[in-house]
């Protein structure tokens, strides 16, 4: 009898199993997130282990390029949830109608209280320069020093297609309000190119071609833990240091709204929270207890961390934006 | 007769209808483009610059490939040693190269790490960037340098060797031949080559998509693909699309205006022995040298590295030098469809001169139209319809067999001529016409530029990366797209390997059609 229920079971079992393999989540983010040393293929065997489903992580150029492809495909599109975005592209995302609400009442551990109610954070940071300690002597300590320092050369990432280089227009704006075009003007001949998202910038700083990146505050963690090198450092601003929050949403058309719900519970669960810091080296969204490694330097007190809200964001940004074309394309 | 006409109006009716498709594609979406900026029809300061900086880029690229094409061709010309003919058939490379291979290699040779940086290093000559206008400026020379030098070479080669003759008889020295007889003809060869390569390089989108960018050297299809890409700005698209194609109508203009007198093949049967007599100088063997490495070593450094890197390959890149092939295949077929139905018209002697004249000309005009510009067209034509992405590999394909119908069209038009001519009168008397005529008597004898109109569309075609960055969805894409990918997220490595599968593909298609042509055409 009992071997009867046994494979009556798995025979529901492998029926289901066959049924939801059908079901495919496809997921649009940005390329690092999928590439081989990004979290990408820890996430997708530990979420398919639980949904039985094939998911399909499309790494679709960096976070704001993003953006632009979801609203170049418009209801058309494939993609089931989009993961990738930030705080400061959350006015428009939602302008466009194509997400939907997550409904969710999430027990998350961000410096902010989260009340969006498209939008889930699945991790957060602070913009920084990286630099190799054994090539940069003096250590720049706020952006005049960026910018009186000869023969330093940056790489930054263009704000039209990438959301670091987003960040850094509003992390500008945050510490220079109405002098941002100075500091500029000041930064421009010191940027060695612009790259369209942040693995070309990191690749480039990684290759020996610029002396400091455009990056996070977290990103020597990567250098640490993974490679024991200890060289490469994030240098700390006293102008303080604007945050990053990363979001990801459901697209409203889609027609796997369960398995949409089901990834983006999974994605503030603590099996995801605990794989993002040491492979997207970023903080968690949720508390970890102490499970985060000592290499991680702790956040950025309170008072020297520079946020702007999605809509004072969205407001800021057509302005910054062409202030930021205007002065680099002299 | 009754027949006859019927076959007449057959090719008339296949000659309209293709009018009809380029017409469609290359002005149809322009009006749509235009239509779509319409309303807002304006130019920032931005928008200028960025005007500015594609007129600028273009001049010195032309100027520097003219100056150095001149020295090359004029060199080649006057020294003659072992190889030489190699060199002049490597010179005929870059036009079928793949842009991205190029680049790649050239990120290689002139990259903070590639060889050049590092000598200049241990003399503390300062380093110079392969990133923004030097990298554009760099790659265009790299491209449009062969082309001039060729096209020279064969300005040289046209002097008759009985005014050689007679100048060294009347006792003229080296400046007094110069003055008297090359520049003379660098005057008539020089404002037509000049324009060309300045239109090559007012619209070589890859070159400025993987080395330009960042704001201070962005041209103008660089920023339409950005309107697309980054901002999803249709409007803005338009308007530089408008103004792309305005800039590259008066330039074709003036290329065909300063051509009308000149052929533009190129052949080098005929080497001026007169030239190489009684030549000492060092300073050509220097120019030899020096162009020589500066075109052969970025090739060189892919086909090494991409060999050692061949493990790389993965499904990925596989899958999609398949999708390339098939786009390929499918531009090659439609290409030549396309040429043979306008040169039908062309060729046939009782067809109506301003007919034939329409179709001539509307088909060299398409070098004025860009991939980008009819790209976004199709884009806010379909958007309502239909997914773009769904569909954008027939669409690739539609372009690139476009984009290479004023090349075909240069290759075959002449051979028809030509068979025209010697049997035009005797097929008439025979009451042979029309589709008849075609099959029995004109494809036959064309075996040899079918041929290399075959390599040469296909191989345009399968390292084209212009439309397909538009559209493209991810993960999905020809190997160029991939290609430019993988060097995005940083995977040199299997970028090259990549690119030298891509080299092997576009070099074997070219040779191959061109070479089974050749040994089938006996006749």
């Amino acid at each position: 009898m009992n071997k009867l229920i046994i494979s009556l079971f798995m025979f529901l079992c492998t029926s289901s199993f066959c049924l939801s393999e059908n079901s495919t989540l496809k997921v649009y983010t940005y390329d690092s997130f999928v590439s081989d040393w990004g979290p990408g293929p820890i996430i997708e065997k530990a979420f398919e282990k639980t949904c039985n489903c094939d998911l399909q992580l499309i790494g679709a150029g960096d976070g704001a390029a993003l953006l632009a492809k979801i609203l170049l495909e418009g209801n058309l599109t494939e993609a089931d949830v989009v993961l990738g975005l930030d705080t400061n592209l959350i006015t428009r995302a939602k302008e466009t109608k194509l997400f939907a609400k997550h409904l969710k009442n999430a027990d998350l551990n961000l410096p902010i209280t989260w009340n969006d109610d498209t939008f889930l954070p699945f991790d957060w940071g602070y913009f920084a320069f990286v630099y190799n300690s054994q090539n940069i002597k003096t250590v720049p300590n706020n952006f005049n020093d960026l910018i009186n320092e000869p023969n330093l050369r940056i790489v930054i990432q263009d704000p039209r297609s990438s959301t670091p280089g987003l960040g850094l227009l509003m992390w500008i704006k945050a510490a220079y309000g109405e002098e941002s075009e100075k500091i500029w003007k000041g930064l421009a001949p010191k940027i060695l190119t612009v790259t369209k998202g942040w693995s070309e910038a990191y690749g480039l700083f990684m290759d020996g071609e610029a002396d400091l990146v455009l990056s996070y505050t977290t990103s020597p963690a990567y250098h640490i833990i993974a490679e024991n090198d200890l060289t490469k450092k994030a240098a700390i601003f006293d102008e303080g240091h604007y945050m990053q929050i990363e979001v990801a949403a459901k697209i409203a058309t889609t027609d796997q709204t369960e398995l949409a719900d089901k990834f983006l519970d999974f994605m503030i669960s603590k099996k995801f929270q605990s794989i993002i810091p040491t492979t997207n080296w970023m903080y968690p969204v949720i508390n970890l207890d102490d499970k985060l490694d000592k290499a991680f330097s702790p956040p950025i007190p309170k008072n020297k961390s520079l946020f702007f809200e999605p809509i004072t964001a969205q407001k800021i940004r057509k302005q910054a934006l062409s202030e930021w074309l205007k002065v680099l394309s002299k | 007769m009754v027949k006859s006409i019927k076959q007449i109006n057959f090719t008339m009716l296949l000659g309209w209808v293709s009018l009809t498709l380029l017409t469609v594609v290359t002005f149809g979406t322009l009006v749509v483009v235009y239509l779509k900026s319409h309303n807002n029809f304006n130019l920032s300061a931005t928008d200028l610059k960025i005007i500015k900086f594609t007129a600028y880029q273009a001049v010195i690229s032309a100027t520097i490939s003219a100056i150095l094409g001149i020295f090359l061709a004029r060199a080649l010309t006057r020294k003659s040693f072992m190889g030489k003919s190699i060199l002049i058939t490597i010179l005929g490379a870059p036009f079928i190269l793949p842009i991205i291979v190029a680049v790649l290699g050239l990120i290689s040779v002139f990259g903070r790490n590639g060889i050049i940086n590092r000598s200049l290093e241990l003399i503390g000559i300062e380093n110079i960037s392969i990133y923004g206008l030097h990298g554009i400026i760099i790659a265009n020379t790299f491209f449009n340098l062969p082309l001039v030098s060729r096209l020279l070479l064969h300005g040289w080669n046209s002097i008759p060797a009985e005014q050689i003759r007679l100048a060294e008889s009347l006792g003229f020295k080296k400046r007094d031949i110069f003055f008297l007889i090359e520049l003379p003809m660098l005057r008539t060869r020089l404002p037509g080559i000049f324009a060309v390569v300045f239109l090559i390089c007012v619209s070589s989108f890859s070159i400025a998509l993987t080395l330009g960018g960042g704001p201070k050297s962005t041209t103008i299809e660089l920023a339409i693909y950005q309107a697309f890409r980054y901002d999803f700005d249709l409007s803005k698209a338009a308007n530089l699309a408008v103004i792309q194609f305005a800039m590259c109508f008066i330039i074709t203009i003036i290329v065909l205006w300063t051509q009308k007198t000149q052929s533009f093949q190129v052949s080098f049967d005929r080497v001026n022995v007169r030239w190489t007599k009684k030549n000492d100088s060092f300073f050509d063997w220097i120019v030899i040298s020096i162009c020589s490495i500066f075109l052969i070593a970025p090739l060189l450094i892919i086909v090494i590295e991409g060999i050692f890197s061949l493990h790389l390959i993965n499904s990925i890149i596989f899958i999609s030098l398949i999708k390339s092939i098939l786009v390929a295949s499918g531009a090659t077929v439609l290409c030549l469809f396309l040429t043979f139905s306008l040169a039908n018209v062309i060729v046939t002697h009782n067809n109506k001169n301003q007919i034939k004249w329409l179709m001539e000309s509307s088909a060299y005009f398409i070098i004025a139209s860009s991939p980008l510009v009819i790209g976004t067209g199709f884009f806010i034509f379909l958007f309502p319809v239909i997914n773009p992405v769904k569909i954008v590999f027939p669409i690739t394909a539609l372009i690139n067999a476009i984009m290479a119908v004023p090349f075909s069209l240069r290759i075959i038009l002449p051979a028809m001529q030509k068979i025209n001519q010697d049997y035009g009168k005797l097929s008439e008397s025979l009451g042979l016409n029309g589709y008849e005529k075609f099959i029995t008597l004109t494809l036959p004898r064309m075996k040899r530029e079918i041929g290399f109109s075959i390599g040469l569309i296909s191989a345009l075609s399968i390292g084209d990366l212009g439309v397909i960055t538009l559209f493209s969805s991810p993960q999905s894409g020809t190997l160029p797209m991939t290609i430019y990918r993988l060097m995005g997220s940083y995977q040199m490595e299997a970028a090259k390997a990549a690119s030298f599968l891509l080299l092997l593909s576009c070099f074997l298609i070219f040779f191959l059609s061109d070479k089974m042509a050749r040994s089938n055409a006996k006749h």
